[in-house]
């Protein structure tokens, strides 16, 4: 995924591209602002765009809607004002969404992901790893010829695992996700809804399936 | 009384001449009666005079006050009286449109002083949030979490002054709209969730699924306010916030309750007053602007604020959003 990045501001532009290359996204970013911005993006490979609203010698929502006009990449805007007629006007021009600074590095992930994921909408029913069913349907996990029914925050935790296979996943990475998904969980309930989760596995005959990594996390595989 | 005495030349100048026609009639041999007779006629000549022009006045003086009482700008009230005849008043009359005129023209400029300024704040607000948010990437980046307190710290403190500026203002600059209380509560949880999970704060939801009619940026600034605030006081060695909505009579009502230190009775009262920072609770700094704004906002929003609070023990603030109609549970 390429994410470009149009932002007048030096330093912020380099943290941001750093943030998003730490959380695997390739990320391409504009510095000249003296030559239209519209004809540097033109040929550039990219699947979302982060836009200042305001520019030097040019404006965010003009921008907006020529990009607009030639192709249907997402475009977040990111700004320092909070008027609502910004807002509005981010609408208007064609903008998926909208994000004030200095930006909650969760609220400005997510976002991105719930954009880019919008545009490319991908339905699984069912996701298998290991012959060990998700049905993302009905919210039950499968093996074999047993079956047993999950919470919302056991499917959702479980959903995380099953999105990211092989993977270590840290607690960090887990309460992240879990409190995007409005469920504000501490380390200590963290640990209980796993050992819940594991219960629930045994009771598949999977009490392995999620294998604790020493001082680091999580994984199945 | 007072109208005879501004009257008193006239009475006077009436009884002298009264008196010495009546002298005079009675040297030339004129019956007692008669003079008697046109002494009275004059007398009450000048009494009926006193009388109507008494009336007259006063029916002026009451039309003059009803007209200024019912006005709700006072100072345009030189505009609506007309001239008055009347020499003396002529003076008075001169003196109020001056006034009114000066006055007036030290409320344009003020309002054109407060206006510059607050767009200055804007700005400035505006300016400095570049470089906060190229900060507060950086912490992230470089995963600092004291710096990015910090800088947390200094956002709410920016934007109080933002919305600190944006209360002054006379005019409605806000946006209301249907909203979930889930969803207010989300963000205010999202940018105070480093917090949270570094200091070990159990955080509680419950029926957070009712939708209230408000400006969202307005409201997550004041629940920002209140949570900031109750983080403060937490003591426990088990800290608690919890969130409920609920519905009762045509309200809808978010409770935020912390198991904090709680506050005395006595300050109770106060929590809301410009200033205030507690009589005993005198550890982290604090504007003691916080609640006071909150207040401030509310009223603007047509909100109610309530606080309750048992000391040691807990404070929970409602926030009661009026008017059914619009709400709608989903």
């Amino acid at each position: 995924m390429t994410i470009v990045i149009i932002e007048d501001d030096k330093k912020l532009r380099q943290e941001l591209k750093i943030l998003l290359e730490n959380n695997n996204y390739k990320v391409t970013i504009i510095e000249d602002f003296k030559e239209a911005v519209v004809d540097q993006i033109k040929n550039i490979d990219k699947d979302l765009i982060l836009l200042d609203i305001n520019l030097p010698n040019q404006n965010g929502f003009d921008i907006c809607k020529k990009i607009k006009e030639q192709e249907s990449v997402p475009i977040i805007f990111v700004t320092s004002s909070r008027k609502e007629e910004d807002e509005l006007k981010s609408i208007i021009s064609g903008g998926e969404d909208f994000i004030t600074k200095p930006y909650n590095k969760d609220i400005l992930l997510e976002k991105i992901k719930r954009t880019i994921k919008q545009k490319n909408p991908i339905q699984y029913k069912e996701i298998k790893v290991k012959d060990v069913t998700l049905d993302l349907h009905l919210s039950i996990v499968k093996y074999q010829d047993k079956s047993v029914e999950l919470t919302r925050n056991e499917f959702l935790l479980l959903y995380y695992f099953f999105t990211h296979p092989k993977k270590i996943i840290t607690k960090e990475e887990l309460l992240d996700y879990l409190w995007n998904e409005k469920y504000y969980l501490d380390d200590n309930i963290l640990t209980v809804n796993i050992n819940r989760l594991r219960k629930k596995l045994e009771e598949i005959n999977q009490p392995d399936f999620i294998k604790t990594i020493r001082k680091q996390g999580y994984k199945i595989e | 009384m007072k109208y005879i005495e501004e009257n008193i030349w006239l009475c006077l100048i009436v009884i002298i001449f009264t008196l010495f026609q009546s002298i005079f009639l009675f040297l030339l041999d004129v019956n007692p009666s008669l003079i008697l007779l046109s002494g009275t006629m004059y007398l009450l000549l000048l009494g009926i005079y006193l009388a109507v022009g008494y009336h007259m006045e006063a029916k002026k003086k009451k039309e003059i006050e009803d007209l200024v009482d019912n006005l709700d700008e006072k100072y345009v009230i030189a505009e609506l009286i007309k001239k008055p005849k009347n020499i003396k008043n002529q003076g008075y009359y001169y003196a109020l449109k001056k006034a009114c005129k000066s006055m007036n023209d030290k409320i344009s400029e003020l309002e054109q002083k407060y206006q510059d300024y607050e767009e200055f704040i804007e700005s400035f607000v505006h300016e400095i949030k570049t470089p906060l948010a190229a900060l507060s990437l950086y912490s992230d980046n470089q995963n600092d979490q004291e710096l990015k307190q910090e800088i947390k710290k200094m956002d709410n403190l920016v934007e109080e002054i933002l919305f600190y500026a944006r209360s002054e203002k006379p005019e409605k600059d806000y946006f209301v709209k249907q909203i979930k209380l889930s969803e207010i509560i989300h963000q205010v949880m999202m940018q105070n969730k480093d917090f949270f999970l570094k200091n070990k704060i159990k955080i509680k939801t419950q029926n957070l699924d009712i939708f209230v009619a408000t400006d969202e940026k307005w409201i997550i600034f004041i629940i920002n306010q209140i949570i900031n605030n109750a983080i403060k006081y937490l003591d426990k060695q088990e800290k608690i916030i919890e969130m409920k909505g609920y519905e009762e009579k045509n309200k809808v009502i978010l409770e935020i309750k912390d198991n904090g230190c709680g506050i005395n009775e006595s300050d109770l009262p106060r929590v809301f007053d410009k200033g205030f920072t507690g009589s005993n609770r005198t550890k982290e700094h604090s504007t003691g602007f916080g609640l006071y704004l909150c207040k401030k906002l509310c009223r603007k929003l047509n909100l109610n604020i309530e606080i309750e609070s048992k000391e040691k023990e807990y404070t929970i603030v409602k926030l009661v959003f009026p008017n059914s109609s619009l709400h709608t549970r989903k």
